[in-house]
């Protein structure tokens, strides 16, 4: 019975075109969600196939210095199973060709977790996992086991010899699996296992080098902890103590997290959508009015109404939607195969199927959109008096605008919650998005009032598009405040892709270190020296490292942790963080030229108090002044030494720099190794072979090649933001639109008035045109306020630079923004200006 | 056509035919029509709905063009003209007072009476504008926005509106006819003022037979034709 009329002006709906935007805001809503989350879903659980034992243990006690074998002998007591391995990165060699590789020496039934597997025939095209066997523990001795890619990187085949330091081992297997690989999308080193009792024959762990020692545990829970417990207070606040239910991947961890956050970000977009979709639901709502109030007279009862409506909303709904699924998976697709190739070699082939979550959250998004964001106008739809079809101007009274807000607020809430499923996060969210809009909407708003003057004719069109911004303040401020965040995301993008870098870059001078050169040992140093010295290539300085922690500033103990997931509030609490972590720490005699002193003075050659120069900004940050004493730990060693010095550091001069710098008297006993950088031009190159090849232990780090992968990274959080950037102009095209939609009727009058007052077509082309440019022009503005705010606050608090104005981002802003709402504007309104006065007569009177 | 033109003749309308397409063919809304009306001269046309009284409003005004047929508007061939060549004649010679008033609702009263003679480019647009918002009795509220005013005050400021540029011709569709009696009648007394004040021709469609009356004379519609009723007695029979 109410099948057929609700087709029928279903149908008369879509014919006039209005119900487009509708469907087009659903369908982005849904297009946004389905693809980030689909995506994320499919690459957390890829990662999660590939094992839950990523650390091939249920814990792992990890440090930088070996552990007293006193208190590692307590796991037997407790039936604990153990084994442990030493981790280093060093050069290896196969003949002449050389490769960075991440070594693993291993002592013990190594894995104690998950399956190691080895293969020692070549590899075949089946799936890499279903090669090889399974081992258990160390290479026999004077042999290696070897990721492939390093057979093809060094091309050299199983049965070779590979040089590990000074120590020659046979390659006997591949690894086809390995259960606690290197996730790290941007840690290329090839893993190599070798044999801990062929460590000492490398020669590459000498004291003071940059190795870790970690020691594998297996047992029952309860046998854990009880472990733990016992040995928890005989640790440094540096070994740290991994659990597996807290810690999967870093990888897997980072994704997940940058996932949630490209979600939630997606929001800015699904929010402007939602907009859309409030605008043209209460345009439909009004133009019903009439409908349903001649429906009521002619009979029909409140439930008949509500089915025809309801069923033109789901129908819309249902096509929104689906055009989002369709729209998202191919996205999504496309968005896989660009990060493939950054994804770790042992990752599955066969990837998994999107699964039932993505879509549900999608499902959910249309239907939450659809529904919640119409709830209102549709509500107001039915409660028309039937009166209206006598008087015309009786209306069910709309929605205060508190209400409307719950109502559109609750809803951008249950998507929040659906997103992150932490309510904390939703709250914070919400309101960060709150005071955005309002924030903008208002500037808008503002703006729009106090440029409301007299100084202009009437006739001018200047005045005409003021005025006519000024009639739709509040609708203007709204479609401003969409193109502003839309140009702000744009900007951030902009400047984060080239700015920065740029920036950067620039401020390294020509000439400046492209390499480093560490683990050198203190006997490497005089002919080190020499050698650079032969090749005429100029190095800096040899700085002995050390790694320690500050552990008290005068009598404060300062932040710390005692394991990941174990924090020490009291000490977190301190205030004083950032000495929480492990530093590389070294001593001098003489200041370094290129950190001139800001308070102090440099120490005597001759002194023996032990003293301690500190950087200016991280004094400034612990509150740190000249004669504060600092107790560093280092190794098991406490180090008391009093502050003489501030020095200045150009963090980013590719020398080696240091936060802390001691006397000879504090440090200078230290078991350590050396690091220096040096700028090699490409004649000089033959030196790095030779000091490769006659100092095999030491390690080279191309400089270029980390500018090169920062650039990759930024490139990636790039190309996530460009898509959120995407979602939100779409957004905000659609309320721009939608805006235009919503006052065409008005702006048809007042045209039709004008025309037959005797404005020429001309006037009111430039007044539309002056509109949209100013409207868009005042987008760009806000944007470029926001957008260098945002800066000013990641450059000031985030990554410490210095902040200066960016008169191009204004002139950017600007002028996008006023092109791109003139050209949209234009075109929306263009049937407008085409209108016949005799319109006036006709429609008007 | 021009030894047949009276001097003082400022609308000449000659065999005036507007035909519309419509499913199944063509619709003569008005047919063959001659009508002249004189300088100054007051002219009521009253007829029932769909008689063609607006389209031939609209035709007189320049705002639509008519099929076949001839209209002068103080000496320019309206007929000849194309609609932006139409549009600056109106800014000239033309004044418009409609029945919901039409003000543009994001200027100010003193603003809506000057948009007009800004369009002509009349240089002291503002102060004319005064003394007309003096003369129709709402010059303290020169700076309230047309939702602040009452219907009465809107139609006020209209009329206000349609005297600035001193039209030659002015077009009044139903102006009474959102009103009610009292302010209705202001409007109207105010309408006839400053059309003998400023020598005016005043062209009005109404269905108000006591506005109608005041006219000097009254053209009756019919079915697209025109007829001219002579004694005002008989007016209250057309209307």
């Amino acid at each position: 019975m109410w099948f057929k009329p609700a087709t029928a002006l279903l149908k008369q709906q879509v014919k006039r075109g209005e119900l487009t935007i509708f469907i087009l805001a659903i369908a982005l809503a849904v297009t946004s969600v389905f693809s980030l989350s689909g995506f994320g879903e499919r690459l957390n659980q890829a990662l999660i196939l590939k094992g839950s034992n990523f650390l091939a243990a249920d814990r792992v006690l990890s440090s930088a210095h070996p552990i007293d074998d006193a208190i590692l002998s307590n796991a037997s007591k407790f039936g604990v199973k153990n084994a442990q391995y030493l981790s280093f990165n060093s050069m290896v060699f196969a003949g002449d060709a050389m490769l960075l590789s991440y070594t693993k020496a291993i002592k013990g039934p190594y894995p104690l977790r998950g399956e190691l597997k080895i293969s020692d025939k070549e590899l075949t095209e089946t799936p890499l996992k279903s090669q090889g066997d399974v081992k258990f523990g160390p290479p026999p001795q004077g042999e290696t086991w070897v990721s492939p890619r390093l057979l093809i990187s060094l091309n050299t085949a199983i049965g070779e010899n590979l040089d590990v330091g000074d120590a020659t081992l046979k390659i006997s297997g591949v690894i086809t699996h390995e259960p606690d690989g290197s996730t790290s999308i941007f840690n290329s080193s090839p893993t190599i296992f070798i044999n801990d009792l062929d460590v000492p024959a490398t020669n590459i762990v000498q004291p003071g080098s940059r190795v870790f020692y970690n020691y594998l545990y297996s047992g029952s829970d309860d046998a854990l902890a009880e472990f733990y417990n016992v040995i928890k207070p005989q640790l440094k606040t540096n070994q740290n103590w991994q659990d597996i239910k807290g810690e999967r991947s870093p990888l897997a961890r980072s994704l997940t997290r940058a996932n949630q956050f490209l979600l939630l970000s997606s929001l800015l977009g699904i929010i402007l959508a939602a907009t859309a979709i409030s605008v043209t639901a209460s345009r439909f709502s009004q133009n019903q009015l009439d409908t349903v109030a001649l429906l009521k007279t002619l009979g029909t009862n409140d439930s008949t109404i509500r089915k025809i409506f309801l069923f033109q909303l789901t129908t819309l709904a249902f096509i929104g939607i689906s055009l989002g699924l369709i729209v998202g998976y191919v996205l999504q697709e496309i968005a896989f195969s660009l990060v493939q190739h950054y994804l770790p070699q042992t990752l599955p082939k066969d990837l998994p199927s999107l699964g039932l979550k993505p879509l549900m959250i999608a499902l959910s998004t249309g239907g939450i959109c659809a529904a919640l964001f119409s709830l209102t106008p549709m509500l107001r739809l039915f409660n028309v008096p039937v009166m209206r079809v006598i008087k015309r101007d009786m209306d069910s009274a709309p929605f205060a605008l508190w209400k409307n807000g719950i109502v559109f607020g609750g809803a951008i809430f249950i998507l929040l919650i659906t997103y992150s499923q932490d309510l904390k996060l939703s709250l914070i969210t919400l309101s960060i998005a709150a005071v955005i809009a309002l924030t903008l909407s208002g500037l808008a708003w503002i703006i729009i009032r106090l440029s409301r003057g007299k100084k202009f004719s009437a006739a001018s069109p200047f005045k005409l598009a003021m005025a006519s911004l000024y009639q739709r303040a509040n609708q203007a401020s709204m479609q401003i405040a969409s193109i502003a965040t839309a140009i702000m995301l744009m900007l951030i993008v902009l400047l984060l892709r080239n700015e920065l870098i740029d920036e950067w870059q620039s401020q390294i001078p020509k000439g400046t270190a492209n390499h480093f050169l560490g683990n050198v040992t203190p006997d490497q140093v005089t002919p080190i020296d020499q050698l650079m010295k032969k090749y005429d290539v100029e190095s800096s300085d040899l700085y002995p490292i050390i790694r320690g922690r500050v552990s008290k500033i005068n009598d404060e103990v300062v932040g710390g942790y005692d394991s990941e997931s174990n924090v020490d509030k009291d000490r977190k609490r301190s205030g004083r963080r950032g000495f929480g972590r492990e530093l590389n720490i070294t001593w001098r005699d003489a200041p370094p030229i290129e950190n001139p002193l800001s308070d102090g003075k440099w120490w005597n050659e001759t002194d023996t108090d032990l003293q301690v120069s500190i950087e200016s900004g991280a004094a400034e940050r612990l509150d740190l002044k000249i004669g504060d004493t600092l107790t560093t730990l280092v190794g098991a060693e406490e180090i008391v030494a009093t502050i003489t010095s501030i020095r200045e550091v150009h963090w980013r001069s590719m020398r080696p720099n240091f936060m802390l710098i001691f006397n000879r008297p504090a440090l200078g006993d230290m078991p350590s190794t050396y690091i220096s950088s040096f700028y090699v031009a490409k004649d000089q190159h033959p030196l790095l072979k030779e000091l490769l090849t006659s100092y095999p232990t030491v390690s080279l780090i191309k400089i270029d090649r980390l500018i090169k992968q920062l650039r990759e990274i930024i490139e990636q959080v790039s190309l996530a933001l460009s898509y959120i950037m995407f979602l939100v102009v779409c957004a905000a095209i659609l309320v721009l639109l939608v805006q235009i939609q919503a006052s065409y009727q008005q702006r048809h009058q007042d045209l039709v008035i004008l025309r037959t007052l005797g404005a020429s077509k001309k006037l009111l082309q430039r007044s539309i045109a002056i509109e949209f440019l100013i409207s868009g022009a005042l987008a760009g503005f806000i944007a470029a306020l926001t957008t260098e705010f945002a800066l000013w606050l990641i450059q000031t608090f985030v990554i410490e630079m210095t902040w200066k104005p960016h008169p191009m981002l204004w002139l950017i802003a600007t002028v996008i923004g006023s092109v791109f709402v003139a050209v949209i504007g234009i075109r929306a309104c263009k049937p407008l200006t085409k209108l016949s006065p005799n319109e006036l007569i006709r429609n008007l009177s | 056509m021009n030894e047949e033109k009276v001097a003082s003749d400022i609308i000449i309308v000659k065999d005036l035919i507007k035909q519309v397409k419509v499913n199944n063919g063509t619709l003569e809304i008005l047919k063959s029509i001659s009508l002249n009306v004189k300088q100054g001269q007051s002219i009521a046309i009253v007829g029932a709905s769909g008689s063609g009284k607006s389209t031939l409003l609209g035709l007189l005004a320049g705002l639509d063009s008519a099929t076949k047929g001839e209209i002068w508007l103080d000496d320019a061939p309206l007929h000849q003209l194309n609609e932006e060549e139409r549009t600056a004649l109106r800014a000239q010679k033309v004044g418009f007072i409609f029945q919901s008033f039409l003000l543009l609702p994001a200027l100010t009263a003193l603003e809506n009476v000057m948009l007009p003679a800004q369009l002509a480019g009349i240089e002291d647009a503002e102060q004319q504008a005064m003394e007309l918002l003096e003369k129709v009795g709402l010059s303290h509220r020169d700076d309230h926005y047309p939702n602040q005013l009452s219907g009465g005050e809107q139609q006020r400021v209209a009329i206000a509106r349609a005297f600035i540029c001193k039209p030659k011709i002015l077009f009044a569709d139903e102006p009474t006819g959102n009103l009610d009696g009292a302010n209705g009648q202001r409007v109207e007394q105010l309408l006839f003022e400053l059309n003998e004040q400023l020598n005016t021709t005043l062209v009005l469609v109404t269905h108000d037979t006591n506005l109608a009356k005041n006219c000097q004379r009254v053209i009756t519609m019919t079915d697209g034709k025109v007829s001219e009723v002579e004694i005002q007695e008989e007016l209250s029979n057309v209307v």
